[in-house]
């Protein structure tokens, strides 16, 4: 009676509340599919759930059934004493044989469709009105991948290639053939199937978009592939999954997945010139310069993989550099800090002013001087100055589409050509009185200055560091640029600092104010410093 | 009163198997041993030929020397052998030469390995922690000759143990079970002699030389010497 | 005068209570080694308790800032080591030195001197596992696993990796010990009649769960050489920028880790097929295929583990064999269930708590292994793997299975152990407040983790929408530590005034249930012959003329046999000298290891330690009347 009961009340009341609590689950759940893979993986889980669910009842049924109906009643003889039955043992070891087959057989099948091996062509079929989005697409969407689309048709979505580079404890995506590098947020078109590199430059993580794909772990000394595709426009979370470190509960990233028109205009905006910084924000970019975020921050993309490698290596001897995201269009992004915060001005400057707060245990709180050198500190007016810099770091036109639910209703808006070339001044001999310089004295400004010493990028001894060696600059300068003396060419290189760059550097990664920041007479003192090296 | 089955000593008590328990416990070890070996010497293959710098074991193997020192540690085993047949027939001055000579030429083999080490270091620069061959080659060989050198501390005790007679021919098993690690750490040798000294001889930096298993077997032939 | 009688008398009183602790710690007898164990392994457990509170605690609200990250990391990672190494291991042990000597009709183990060697050395490995704690230096963070190269510098610096690998390195040690001396034991040491095939599933399983750890032993020392090379001496087996691979140590410690798995499972298997058949009044249904699967088990352990690492990239093939292995382990788990419901079947239950406890171990054990062929398929796992859905299923196997079968193997024994009876009623309170604490504390975790929440996150954001599951956990959690409590004391109560226990209880199958509670230190004064799977029952029952239907024999020699409560004086039977050799030898590992932290050659004091100690134990002889 009491099993009656039970099976009656106790297990629908369970299924229900089981129910009733997927309902009521987050944005991150892995029911909440909105892509190809995670689609395929669900499906299964349901497959295998529904046989467990099936054999939890029936032997958990027979486990209490068996207890009520066989207790001990006062009185009772000695049961008769059974030793086994051979062909019940036959049974029950081939009954949940077949049962494993039938997980196994789909098992195959999703492991082999849903790796990144996989290569079947996934189709659309081109309708009037959508009902089903992972299976359908109007005619006008069509028409952005196959011009000649018509409704009845059926497409094979494009594909895309991009790297994810995992680091402690951030993402880096750069976007294969477009010269895209973006951080902690990843930029995708609806409907297309986007391959994955995954590449780590420290320890093992593991990239998991819980509605778009399950996890595959990114591994040092080994590039996993993967690929995964969204259905829906909309922002999906993504993070890491391995166990990293201090800071891995605050790895995340986000994927923004764009109607594929929007898609194309997102990549214009990127590729637009930046905006320029006025008032606060010119003095936030003196700071940005000159408290060593461009050791780490570069805000061009995409960063040269050489600069990455030599951060890396930075950090592994043990010096104060480390990969950190670049900053490019800064501002347009959603998040920050790795996805664990929206961008706003004031969640911005308490990340400034005190990031182990805000994220423990990450490295910028770890390692930048600005948060470890008590004379290097930023007063809260510099914070101030720095946040309104970050948060020019945009396009100069505001081009970049918020995604939105309903596809159809973003018409194309058109934008200027940002491929056209926008003109950069020619470098010019800056008139600059220069009094005359002390080799000697240079020298102390080179190993001395604050708050970077030059010899912390620049080696003297031919080693490759975040700037070029100085070894032999005084013989090599004169051959650099026809024309020009190695006095003349280093002067130049230091009073505009991004006139000439050595090729496999980064432009805009040196300070560019010597004058102001050293003085004159220190400048006149490392060029006569710089030609005794020979 | 009947003398019921109440003998105190384990090893005297009539076992199942007919095996002494200290005899069964050691080859438990062994078991056990078998997978440390294992693992060191899967690492060790599995970083064959990763290494990113050198010295590359083409560099620095010297097969005839080791093979030399590999006969050497082969000879112990059959002075073990030796060893044990004198203590079960009682001939105790026959067990102190031969437990000393075998632990004396496991000395010698030490005395190789430590010869090897040196000329690794001083004369290629190879250490632990030079290179990946470096790291798996000498933790490998290195706790080999760890258990080497307790096995000649074991047979240095079973000698003097011998001298104030509290080893006789009675307990021959002693010796027996002493024997079993004995070999059992030679043929661990005869293992790694093989696959790092034989077959990996000529591993070179990476793409420098394939090696397939006939380029191997041709190398082992014609590195054995006098052949 | 009163003073002085005073004196004396509190110093006799001091010396009597220095002659209690010495002859604890000089103790070779197997039993009281049991107990050591037991006691030592409950606080260990109760401190991976803490902090299991405390990780609950930090997570019952989103963002919340109890714990700093590095903290929680520390705890996680000492919660799982502290579980899996210190407690449930060690309680295994525990039982089976209580047990096994006493249901083999073995006066003791093969080697009682390596016996306390191992519980010494276990006791010094736990001390320096948690030695982070103890010295504040730090413990290790980078979860039990301790995945390379998190594990390497600069990733990570501090003395945690070296409590960690030291820690596990001694434990091992003691765990090889143990496995040697209970492999000999059992095969060589059975009382006469007793065949393999009649031993009780408890030993068989034992004797499984000793080659596994013979095995896998080795295995994960290797990797912790070379983890501890790598931060001390600066070797490369897990350097990324010489070449190492981080995978390496994947395999090297799941090869390990999986074996390991069925080392904290078969043991509490074993306890409750011990269990149900003397609850149920029948024999355990399908002895040969109990046995069987559990052997099975036992190899097949060996082929599975790469289903820890699904999501490393080891490819299609990798994946889909792994996927199979792992599917068709869990067919001989399924007949272990089904003949536990076969023995039940048809039987006369009695729901005393051990009873209660073993038929909770086999519900819970269910929805444990189910969990886990969902996890055994790669494309589902990518979704579960390293979120909550894992820590539900492993605390349902762990939990549900070891902790629930070595709770209902204490309930059992203790009587046999004490001479007393846990209080029943108490027991039962436990019981049910133990189930609705975990299913609590362990359920919504299934939901958790797809719904999304990652495993070994410190914290969560409130818009996640993983607060209430969160918050409901933690009020489970607590309810089960308060479950523990009762249970705490209902053992300091049922020591002192507990209902006496006779020699058999609970209608007993077995040999111990043939002997006084507590045995006397040599347990059988005759060894036994024995001539079936369930000697005490045929003592006491025997067959009518059909032979089916059991009748209790006229002849039955129960009380005679039974009621030795008094230890007799029997001077013919020779048992081994206490020594405290094995505790000097245990030190030196200590000490080693504990100099390791202040530099790695300073270890050599402890190792002389040991060597000293080892050699003055080889002189020793096992007994005083030992003429040879």
């Amino acid at each position: 009676m009491a099993s009656g009961l039970i099976r009656k009340t106790f297990l629908p009341a369970l299924l229900l509340a089981f129910l009733f609590l997927l309902a009521s689950c987050g944005d991150q759940s892995t029911f909440e599919v909105k892509g190809e893979v995670a689609q395929r993986q669900l499906e299964l889980f349901w497959i295998i759930f529904a046989l467990a669910a099936f054999v939890f009842v029936v032997v958990e049924g027979a486990l209490i059934y068996g207890a009520f109906r066989y207790r001990r009643r006062p009185g009772q003889a000695i049961p008769k004493q059974t030793h086994g039955h051979t062909k019940l043992e036959i049974a029950w070891t081939i009954a949940p044989t077949i049962v494993l087959v039938g997980v196994a057989i789909p098992t195959l099948f999703v492991i082999f469709n849903t790796s990144s091996s996989s290569d079947y062509d996934i189709t659309l079929n081109v309708v009037d009105e959508v009902v089903d989005p992972s299976n359908e697409v109007t005619v006008e969407q069509a028409r952005f991948v196959v011009p000649t689309a018509s409704i009845g048709d059926e497409i094979t979505v494009p594909r895309m290639h991009i790297t994810a580079r995992a680091h402690q404890w951030w993402w880096e995506f750069r976007y294969s053939g477009d010269e895209i590098e973006t951080a902690n947020e990843l930029h995708i078109p609806v409907n297309t199937r986007v391959d994955v590199d995954l590449f780590s430059d420290d320890v093992i993580h593991s990239f998991w978009i819980p509605n778009l794909a399950g996890k595959l772990d990114v591994v040092p000394t080994v590039i996993n592939k993967t690929w995964f595709m969204a259905s829906e426009p909309g922002v999906y979370e993504g993070r890491c999954a391995e166990f990293c470190g201090l800071a891995h509960a605050d790895m995340k990233f986000v994927v923004i997945a764009h109607e594929w028109q929007d898609y194309d205009q997102w990549k214009l905006a990127y590729n637009a010139p930046p905006q320029q910084p006025t008032d606060d924000a010119l003095l936030g970019q003196a700071v940005f310069l000159s408290k060593g975020c461009v050791l780490c921050h570069n805000k061009d993309a995409p960063t040269a993989l050489e600069v990455r490698e030599q951060q890396r290596n930075q950090f592994m001897e043990g010096n104060n550099v480390v990969p950190g995201p670049n900053l490019k269009h800064f501002a347009t992004r959603t998040t920050m800090a790795a996805g664990i915060a929206p961008l706003t001005q004031s969640n911005l400057e308490s990340w400034l002013s005190d990031p182990e707060e805000f994220k423990p245990g990450n490295r910028m709180a770890e390692l930048a001087a600005v948060y470890n050198d008590p004379t290097q500190t930023m007063t809260d007016e510099e914070v101030k100055q720095l946040t309104a810099y970050l948060l020019t770091l945009r396009p100069a036109v505001e081009t970049i589409p918020t995604p939105t639910p309903d596809p159809a209703s973003v018409p194309p808006t058109p934008t200027p050509d940002p491929f056209a070339p926008t003109p950069t001044p020619a470098p010019s001999p800056t008139p600059v009185v220069l009094p005359p310089g002390d080799a000697a004295r240079g020298a102390q400004v080179f190993e001395t200055s604050t708050p970077l010493t030059c010899v912390t990028c620049h080696s003297l001894d031919g080693t490759v560091g975040l700037g070029p060696t100085q070894q032999g600059i005084a013989s090599t300068a004169g051959a650099r640029i026809p024309g020009m003396t190695a006095r003349e060419y280093i002067t130049q290189s230091l009073l505009d600092t991004n006139s000439y760059i050595v090729e496999g550097f980064p432009a805009d990664l040196m300070p560019a104010n010597f004058i102001e920041t050293i003085g004159p007479q220190a400048v006149a003192d490392v060029i006569e410093y710089l030609l005794t090296l020979n | 009163m009947a003398q019921v089955a109440t003998t105190h000593h384990p090893e005297e008590h009539p076992t199942n198997t007919g095996l002494d328990n200290r005899k069964l416990a050691m080859w438990a070890f062994l078991g056990s041993e078998c997978l440390f070996f294992g693992t060191f010497i899967s690492t060790y293959l599995v970083y064959r030929n990763q290494s990113i710098v050198g010295p590359y074991p083409a560099d620095v193997i010297d097969v005839p020397v080791t093979t030399v020192s590999t006969f050497v540690l082969l000879m112990s085993s059959f002075m073990m052998v030796m060893t044990l047949y004198s203590i079960r027939k009682g001939d105790n001055r026959g067990f102190r030469v031969w437990v000393l000579g075998t632990a004396l030429l496991g000395s010698v083999f030490l005395g190789f390995q430590v010869f090897e080490f040196r000329e690794f270091y001083i004369h290629y620069g190879l250490s632990p922690t030079t290179n990946l061959f470096g790291t798996s080659f000498f933790i490998l060989t290195g706790f080999h000759g760890a258990h080497v050198t307790g096995g000649v501390i074991w047979l240095v005790s079973l000698f003097g143990q011998n001298l104030n007679g509290s080893l006789t021919q009675k307990d021959s098993l002693r010796v027996e079970i002493a024997g079993l690690y004995w070999h059992f750490v030679d043929i661990v040798w005869i293992i790694i002699f093989t696959l790092v000294y034989l077959l990996g001889a000529n591993d070179a930096p990476p793409g420098a030389e394939a090696s397939d298993g006939h380029a191997m077997f041709s190398q082992l032939v014609s590195q054995v010497p006098f052949v | 005068m009163v003073t002085v009688d005073k004196v004396i008398e509190g110093a006799t009183a001091r010396s009597k209570a220095f002659d209690t602790a010495w002859s604890w710690i000089t103790t070779v007898d197997h039993k009281r080694i049991g107990i050591l164990y037991l006691i030592t392994s409950i606080i260990f457990f109760f401190g991976a308790g803490i902090e299991a509170l405390v990780i609950r605690t930090q997570l019952a609200r989103p963002d919340s800032t109890l714990v700093d990250p590095g903290t929680f990391n520390q705890m996680f990672t000492m919660h799982a080591l502290s579980m899996i190494f210190l407690g449930v291991m060690p309680m295994s042990v525990a039982f089976f030195n209580i047990v096994v000597p006493l249901a083999i009709g073995a006066r003791d183990v093969a080697f009682p001197r390596l016996n306390a060697l191992s519980y010494w050395v276990f006791l010094f490995g736990g001390l320096i596992l948690n030695g982070g704690f103890i010295s504040g230096l730090g413990s290790p963070d980078t979860g039990w696993f301790a995945y390379a190269n998190l594990t390497e510098e600069p990733f990570t610096t501090g003395q945690g990796m070296t409590f960690y690998s030291l820690g596990l390195l001694i434990l091992g040690i003691s765990s090889l010990a143990g496995a040697f001396n209970f492999a000999v034991t059992i095969i060589n040491m059975r009382a006469p009649g007793m065949s393999l095939m009649r031993m009780p599933p408890f030993v068989w399983m034992t004797l499984v769960t000793s080659f596994l750890l013979i095995t896998a032993m080795p295995v994960i020392t290797v990797g912790l050489i070379q983890i501890l090379f790598d931060r001390t001496f600066g070797t490369n087996f897990f350097d990324t920028t010489a070449g190492g691979s981080p995978v390496l140590w994947q395999h090297v410690f799941w090869l390990f880790g999986h074996p390991e798995v069925y080392i904290l499972i078969l043991p509490a298997m074993g306890i409750v097929s011990e269990i149900i058949p003397t609850f149920s009044r029948k024999p355990l249904f399908g002895y040969k295929f109990v046995i069987f699967s559990g052997i099975v088990i036992g190899f097949m352990g060996w082929g599975v583990w790469s289903h820890h690492m699904f999501t490393v990239g080891l490819g299609n093939v990798a994946n889909s064999v792994f996927a199979i292995t792992t599917m068709l382990i869990a067919v001989p788990t399924g007949v272990k269930i089904f003949n536990w419901m076969g023995t039940m079947w048809g039987g006369s239950i009695r729901f005393s708590t051990p009873m209660l406890f073993a038929v909770g171990f086999v519900a819970m054990f269910i929805l444990g292994g189910l969990s886990g062929v969902t996890h055994a398929s790669p494309p589902a796992d990518a979704q579960q793997q390293d979120t909550y859905y894992i820590v539900a299923h492993l605390h349902y196997v762990l939990f549900g299975g070891s902790i629930m079968g070595i709770l209902a193997g204490i309930y059992y024994w203790f009587p046999k152990m004490t001479g007393r009876m846990l209080n029943d009623n108490l027991g039962k309170l436990h019981f049910w407040l133990l189930m609705f604490g975990a299913n609590l504390t362990f359920f919504p975790m299934h939901i958790l983790g797809l719904v999304g929440m990652p495993r070994r996150v410190y914290t969560y954001s409130a818009v996640s929408g993983f607060e209430a599951y969160n918050l409901l956990q933690t009020v489970g959690a607590f309810i089960l530590a308060a479950s523990f409590l009762i249970f705490l004391h209902n053992v300091f109560s049922s020591l002192k005034k507990g209902e006496r226990a006779g020699a058999d209880p609970w209608d007993g199958r077995t040999l111990e249930w043939t002997i006084a509670s507590p045995p006397p230190h040599y347990n059988f004064v005759e060894i036994p012959t024995v001539h079936s799977r369930e000697p005490a029952w045929d003592l006491k029952y025997g067959h009518d003329s059909e032979g089916a239907t059991p009748i209790e024999r006229s002849d039955a020699p129960g009380a005679q046999l039974y009621n030795q409560a008094e230890e007799e004086d029997h001077p013919e039977i020779h048992m081994p000298d206490p020594s405290y050799w094995p505790l000097v030898v245990a030190a030196g590992f200590g000490i080693a290891g504990a100099l390791f932290v202040v530099g790695p050659w300073f270890s050599a004091i402890g190792v002389v330690i040991a060597v000293v100690g080892l050699y003055a134990w080889a002189a020793e002889p096992v007994s005083k009347d030992d003429h040879h």
